[in-house]
């Protein structure tokens, strides 16, 4: 009944057009970056008994925040467990599995917010859902760099590109259909999460139906003309199995790199509109500090499709040597920046930050495949990304208790993020180390580089 | 390869395009949305 979901189903016709695989890649991204946007659910899902105002027996804001913290931890989870079984079955079935997951999330959840079951709440949208974005964040990524690999960098850019611009979509979305389904006596929000399962579902289904793997000895037309000609075009990587890539320095050093971006890049989003009223009180209040987070997603997501298209032209290394060097002497400037009271500088600085956060993101599996090759980069890529569970803990926790610390010890609000920025430098500082060290396996053997 | 041709894949660039849309319009509603907002809020 579901053949057409098995691999061999799933390979390409010849001529086949490789540009009507990014749209089933965004497809699925654009619908699991929905989890970006949790938290318009907050304060709604904190008032779900009391409506208005939070009643007595109403979930705390601090306890639902463990429903984003678990989806995040179950997507990395899943993406290191599952990796290879999206090799060995190929995308579509992992796509389809990632939509029953994370639509089916919803409607768990859905459940959950209904009968006020917190337990249902974080089974239904942080342990299924989180399982179905973990899948589905690698199962398009694979497949794209089997279909570019001339240009691994831009396709895994436009995926992951998908995914900061998926909360975009589901936060005005979200905000809609509480609106239209809120009532004296319902929030609105169980109803949402119903309505936002039927969407995803429907949505990744596209990616799912119309999804492909090229056929075995495929290669790229020739008549492009803008080949990347870069650092990334002159590496001929060999196909190295999951198994062995976790055991080579190469998987831990880009370990190392992936979560030093992301701790740094993670600490800062969470206190971006804090840290800008707080860094230039009474000049920028709330609303404005919202239209600057909003402002940073926009950075994170065009980031995520430049940078990455960037890397196959000048070389992975050279890209993220630039994320470090450059994100370590921004993330010093902002105090220093902060003094000198000048709001444009700040704001530019931040946008650069964050594009570079998600250029972090967008251009590590095309790293992996200079490194390890495309046969099991899902795989690899799904291990890889235990680094993201690692730095989404470190991060905020760096960041708040550091603050919270200084301002405990009587140092201004407006002074208080100095010594995060601090810390922030130095650990990008710590990843250009380890960008140093990266050499593709066996490369003194075969290619000197 | 005759199977998948007859099973509707179509290979032109209707299907292309269609394809493109059925993504890019709602990335680029959001996008507009996010811009729209932050414009507003900064302009405050």
């Amino acid at each position: 009944m579901f053949e057409f979901l098995d691999r061999q189903h799933t390979i390409a016709p010849a001529g086949f057009n490789r540009w009507r695989v990014p749209p089933a890649a965004l497809a699925i991204h654009l619908a699991i970056g929905q989890a970006y946007a949790f938290s318009v659910f907050s304060i709604p899902l904190s008032r779900s008994v009391g409506i208005t105002s939070s009643a007595p027996s109403d979930w705390a804001l601090s306890t639902i925040g463990w429903v984003f913290s678990v989806a995040i931890v179950f997507l990395g989870l899943s993406a290191a467990v599952f990796g290879s079984w999206l090799e060995r079955v190929g995308p579509r079935r992992a796509m389809f599995a990632s939509a029953l997951c994370f639509g089916g999330g919803f409607f768990v959840g859905a459940v959950g917010v209904a009968l006020h079951q917190f337990w249902l709440l974080l089974l239904g949208y942080g342990v299924l859902g989180g399982i179905g974005l973990g899948i589905g964040y690698i199962s398009p990524v694979s497949t794209l760099i089997k279909w570019f690999p001339d240009r691994p960098g831009m396709a895994t850019g436009l995926a992951i590109m998908g995914f900061g611009g998926g909360a975009m979509i589901a936060s005005p979305l979200s905000v809609r259909l509480m609106e239209h389904y809120r009532t004296a006596s319902s929030t609105g929000v169980a109803e949402t999460f119903a309505t936002l399962g039927v969407i995803y579902l429907v949505y990744m289904m596209f990616g799912v139906m119309t999804v492909r793997l090229p056929a075995p000895g495929w290669t790229p037309p020739l008549a492009s003309g803008s080949s990347a000609s870069g650092g990334a075009r002159r590496l001929a990587p060999t196909d190295v199995s999951v198994s062995v890539a976790v055991r080579t320095p190469q998987f831990w050093l880009l370990w190392t790199m992936l979560c030093m971006n992301v701790t740094a890049g993670i600490g800062v989003l969470g206190q971006a509109s804090a840290m800008i009223q707080e860094m230039f009180p009474g000049r920028i209040l709330v609303g404005a500090a919202s239209g600057f987070v909003g402002l940073l997603s926009l950075a994170n997501m065009g980031g995520r499709f430049v940078w990455s298209s960037l890397s196959d032209y000048i070389g992975r290394r050279a890209t993220y040597a630039t994320f470090f060097a450059l994100g370590a002497v921004l993330y010093s400037s902002i105090p220093t920046i902060g003094r000198m009271g000048s709001i444009p500088l700040f704001v530019f600085g931040y946008v650069v930050i964050l594009s570079m956060y998600g250029g972090g993101f967008a251009t590590i599996p095309a790293y992996l495949r200079d490194m390890f090759g495309t046969n099991q980069v899902g795989a690899i890529h799904g291990r890889l990304l235990t680094a993201w569970s690692t730095a989404g803990v470190l991060g905020p926790v760096l960041v708040n208790y550091t603050r919270e610390y200084r301002i405990a010890n009587g140092v201004p609000k407006a002074e208080a993020y100095s010594v995060t920025m601090y810390v922030m430098a130095a650990l990008l500082l710590l990843g250009f180390v380890a960008n140093l060290f990266v050499r593709p396996p066996g490369a003194t053997r075969t290619q000197g580089t | 390869m005759e199977g998948h041709e007859a099973d509707g894949e179509g290979r032109g660039p209707l299907a292309l395009a269609w394809a493109w849309i059925v993504v890019g319009v709602p990335l680029m509603w959001g996008v507009a949305q996010t811009v729209g907002k932050s414009l507003a809020l900064l302009a405050r």
